[in-house]
């Protein structure tokens, strides 16, 4: 087990900076007359802002090379973690199939 | 000279990667805004423009000169291309032929008229198209050497989590938003002359107009 804690950290700080950033795009993307922005906006951001200010304690650099790093592995670690997501999505694939495949067993036989 | 000018290309392919994922973000929400906002017909561009941008960012030229963190995601993100777009092709086969969400053409009733049980119909065609797309997808996962599997699985988990707590913020301040504008006074209750509107007005829209005048 070579996993270490600080991995884990950059992992976790790098997903919530991106879940962040996405909503922060997701606000002014979908801004309009009836939107009420300031306490979803001030939300993500103190979280963006916690979460960079971590980056910078963790990785004793306040550079943006450091978020740049963190981010990139959490991108690197949610595309290694997809083929587990694609173990759930084959397994409901399989049951519909099978399912299909009786109902198309039954239709023949009446 | 040379080195401070390549230094300057490796650092505008850096942004560059930034912006397409900045443009795949926003292409995404701006689509799912709905047709109401005429900002919707810029999500489908701005998805292909920053998709594209990757794609070019990859190829020879550019992907010699990236280098960095952006490098690595670049790279990540072509090693699972292959059977990313395999998996999603094959799955959208299947889910294709399933009469409840795609065409009608897999129904048992229909392939019910086929002559011959070899015979294949579209629906059985595309689900057996959809498995070996999921099988080749399959294949090229056991083929490409992963990292370690309980790595990629903690470190995946600790990513979710991650995007999971930002969620959680988000939904924190949609919901302080939507408590500090709620109504503070309690609506008074119908006089008769308007429970009489009300109640003609329902049996209108639940009778038709027969009621009416």
């Amino acid at each position: 087990m070579t996993i270490e804690l600080l991995s884990i950290s950059y992992a976790f700080l790098g997903g919530l900076i991106i879940s962040c950033s996405f909503f922060l795009v997701h606000i002014f993307s979908s801004i309009n007359p009836y939107h009420r922005p300031s306490f979803p906006l001030s939300s993500s951001s103190s979280a963006l802002a916690l979460s960079i200010l971590a980056t910078f304690v963790l990785k004793q650099e306040t550079t943006l090379l450091a978020i740049r790093e963190v981010v990139a592995v959490a991108l690197m670690c949610v595309i290694s973690f997809l083929p587990f997501i694609f173990i759930v999505l084959t397994s409901a694939l399989l049951r519909v199939s099978i399912s299909i495949g009786e109902n198309y067993e039954e239709t023949r036989s009446e | 000279m040379n080195e401070d000018l390549s230094r300057d290309d490796v650092e505008a392919n850096q942004i560059l990667v930034w912006i397409a994922l900045l443009s795949i973000f926003s292409g995404f929400n701006l689509h799912r805004m709905g047709p109401s906002f005429d900002r919707r017909s810029l999500g489908f561009p701005l998805l292909v423009f920053g998709t594209s941008i990757l794609i070019i960012l990859y190829l020879e030229p550019f992907g010699y000169v990236l280098s960095g963190p952006e490098k690595e995601i670049i790279d990540s993100l072509a090693s699972s291309f292959h059977w990313v777009v395999l998996a999603l092709s094959g799955s959208f086969l299947i889910i294709y032929s399933i009469p409840t969400y795609g065409n009608s053409n897999g129904s048992p009733a229909l392939s019910k008229s086929s002559d011959s049980f070899l015979a294949i119909s579209p629906g059985k065609f595309t689900i057996l198209a959809g498995w070996i797309s999921l099988g080749l997808s399959w294949g090229i996962i056991f083929y490409s050497r992963l990292p370690s599997l309980l790595d990629s699985f903690i470190l995946g988990i600790s990513v979710l989590l991650g995007i999971l707590i930002g969620a959680l913020f988000f939904v924190l301040g949609v919901w302080m938003a939507e408590k500090g504008f709620r109504m503070q006074e309690e609506v008074n209750p119908l006089s008769n002359s308007e429970g009489i509107l009300v109640s003609k007005i329902i049996r209108r829209n639940l009778e038709g107009n027969e009621g009416d005048h």
